[in-house]
């Protein structure tokens, strides 16, 4: 199932007790992705993009899944999205929403510009425990990722 | 007709002018001094200097039968007022009644007529109705009763017009067709009969329909009075009469013609389109009133939606940002038993770190959604301050935050006296120095400039600094509830959401200016509400 290198994940979110809650989630669901943090959508795209700060592709490996805030600083998170999903280069590389709106907007707009998953933050702890333990098993080991190059 | 019987005193002035210059006049007769002004056609003065006009013809019949010499006092409408006051005229015509001008005069019992006023503009214009008036600059004529209440009118619908006062109804029309003002006031005997020669149409806006009265200086000249109500109340029942006459001949711009069919059919005829055109003037009017309130209900209704929406909104972030630090706790208490569980002490005090955090961040975001609900309300009387005095008070307030981070404050030496809630007003200020010391970003010499500059004779004001700046597409979104361009700085989201509403509670507007990141940003805003009370002219 697993092939090649093991996904590094690209968590963008500004909330950093969230990141927090991710990260240590993903610890101790023995989830040993590589799990890179972003603080807002600018610095999601220079990541990607391998700007700034993130030219060192030792440093900032191209990431196999991208959880990724709506509710971010300077460049939002659907725009993030829209820029990921309209370049050929990234459209690819699944994107899951986390999130805490529930905004029937927000999924649909997130959906319009192809988002690959749509998940709300739960309230309760077991219940995000729960949550982040199904996205290590479903995006990194039952999901069939697509090669990095592939061309028909 | 009646002729009327002398009065005691007119046989004490025949005595006493036996001598009488007048080889005809058995009597020398009484003089009344009449204040005449620009009404045309009711009263006016023609090409040749003299004193013409409906009033005037039945003016001269009854000075005929009652032996009354009637001396015009040409002047203003004002003139008019300040002579009648002073006793230099006798009589006034087309006076409106007003509980003001009662205290001065005493009115006749008979209307003259039954007038009412409109809003005249340009034929090119685009007004056409109270809504459009909105800003616009309107000529009245100076102590106009049509003017007053169009004034009241306008202030009613919160609108605010400028007002250009002038001396008489055709100086209000030259100055509408010479482009000074928008549009004009006039009552519509004027308006109907001059609009075509200074190129203007009605506007359809019509208000204030009043009876028209001959009125004398109080407690004098009360004899004079009461034989004009006479007249008029002998002549309208007259096909005949002078004032029918005189009504057909300066209302149609024609002489009357002369009588071949029987009166009676003038007398059916005539009753007939009284009946109709009083009945068509009070559908028109009644119509006329519908639309307003009609157009108001409907503009008040889509303020409501708006205001609905924006509220839909405002819950449904509110309950999202409280819903992330609400996470932030819950996980980090859950995650708090286990450190201790674990007995991992850094772990342990990272933890309380962040629920202390996210409690701050609720208590803050819950005290300024209670700010944000009290702008709306009326706290405190207004009360005058000056512009200086306020600025030094928020300087003194935010004087901490400003030399920790060494920022060099400029205040431009201007004068201005405001108006309004010291508190609220404070608040604008208050959050836009805070917002500019919080956005500084990495500026070496962080510096904010405050002042104001007069655009089309207003102030618009500014906060500009040198900071961070921000990119120019979100120059709208920053004033939106719980947006925060930068994450992580100790705001909630709401100072400029808080500021933008109270600017809207002076009839202001605010907008931001950028020319990018790391370029500093500008704050511009007016508050016309809070610039005192205009002079209230008329």
């Amino acid at each position: 199932m697993i092939k090649g290198e093991p996904i590094v994940i690209l968590l963008a979110e500004d909330d950093p007790a969230h990141a927090e809650i991710v990260r240590r989630n993903m610890a101790r669901s023995r989830i040993a992705n590589r799990l890179e943090h972003v603080n807002n959508g600018q610095e999601a795209l220079d990541y990607l993009y391998r700007r700034e700060r993130f030219s060192d592709p030792a440093l900032s490996p191209r990431p196999g899944l991208i959880l990724l805030d709506l509710r971010m600083p300077r460049i939002d998170g659907l725009e993030v999205l829209k820029t990921i999903k309209s370049d050929p280069g990234l459209a690819r590389i699944p994107v899951v929403v986390l999130t805490t709106s529930a905004a029937e907007t927000d999924v649909a707009r997130a959906y319009d510009h192809h988002a690959n998953s749509y998940l709300v933050k739960p309230i309760d702890f077991s219940m995000f425990t729960s949550l982040l333990e199904t996205i290590g098993f479903y995006w990194l080991i039952w999901n069939q990722n697509p090669q990095p190059g592939y061309r028909d | 007709m009646k002729i009327l019987s002398l009065r005691p005193w007119l046989s004490l002035c025949l005595l006493l002018l036996m001598l009488g210059a007048s080889p005809v006049a058995a009597e020398s007769p009484r003089l009344v001094r009449v204040g005449a002004f620009s009404l045309y056609p009711a009263i006016f003065l023609d090409a040749d200097g003299k004193i013409n006009g409906f009033y005037v013809d039945m003016l001269a019949e009854v000075a005929a039968k009652e032996n009354l010499r009637i001396e015009y006092v040409y002047g203003s409408w004002n003139e008019g007022l300040e002579r009648i006051k002073s006793g230099d005229v006798d009589l006034l015509t087309s006076v409106a009644y007003t509980e003001e001008r009662a205290r001065f005069m005493d009115y006749g019992k008979k209307p003259l007529l039954t007038v009412w006023a409109e809003l005249y503009v340009r034929k090119d214009s685009i007004i056409d109705s109270i809504m459009k008036v909105d800003g616009k600059k309107v000529a009245v004529m100076k102590n106009d009763y049509n003017a007053r209440y169009f004034i009241d009118m306008v202030k009613k619908f919160g609108f605010h017009c400028d007002f250009l006062e002038v001396a008489d109804f055709d100086q209000v029309f030259l100055a509408v067709q010479q482009g000074r003002a928008d549009a004009g006031v006039a009552n519509v005997i004027f308006g109907s009969s001059k609009r075509q020669k200074y190129g203007l149409k009605s506007s359809e806006v019509m208000f204030n329909p009043f009876d028209i009265y001959f009125t004398v200086a109080r407690g004098r000249n009360a004899d004079l009075l009461a034989t004009l109500d006479r007249y008029l109340d002998s002549w309208r029942l007259d096909e005949n009469s002078v004032y029918h006459q005189a009504r057909q001949k300066w209302g149609g711009g024609q002489a009357a013609t002369v009588e071949v069919i029987p009166l009676w059919v003038y007398q059916a005829a005539g009753g007939l389109l009284v009946v109709m055109a009083v009945g068509l003037g009070f559908i028109v009017l009644l119509r006329r009133q519908v639309r307003l309130d009609t157009e108001v209900i409907v503009q008040r209704e889509s303020s409501l939606k708006e205001k609905n929406v924006e509220m839909e909104r405002f819950v449904y972030t509110v309950s999202h940002d409280l819903r992330s630090p609400l996470i932030t706790v819950k996980s980090f208490l859950a995650l708090l038993e286990q450190d201790l569980k674990a007995g991992d002490a850094q772990l342990v005090g990272k933890d309380i770190e962040y629920i202390k955090l996210s409690a701050d961040r609720m208590e803050r975001l819950l005290n300024e959604l209670l700010q944000l609900s009290r702008v709306g309300r009326v706290d405190s009387q207004p009360v005058e301050i000056s512009y200086r005095e306020l600025i030094n008070e928020i300087l003194a307030t935010v004087a901490g935050q400003i030399t920790s981070k060494g920022v060099e404050v400029h205040v431009d030496d201007q004068q201005l006296q405001l108006y309004g809630d010291a508190v609220r007003l404070a608040q604008i200020w208050q959050n836009l120095v805070d917002n500019a010391v919080k956005y500084m970003g990495d500026q070496q010499q962080p510096k904010i400039d405050l002042g104001f500059e007069f655009v089309q004779g207003q102030p618009v004001f500014y906060v500009s600094d040198n900071g961070m700046g921000f990119d120019p597409a979100y120059s709208e979104k920053i004033f939106e509830l719980f947006q925060q361009l930068d994450g992580h700085s100790d705001g909630s989201g709401l100072g400029l959401a808080l500021v933008k509403r109270i600017v809207e509670l002076y009839n202001g507007r605010i907008w931001a200016e950028s020319a990018g990141r790391g370029q500093g940003s500008c704050f511009r805003f007016t508050l016309p509400a809070a610039l005192g009370i205009q002079g209230e002219n008329a």
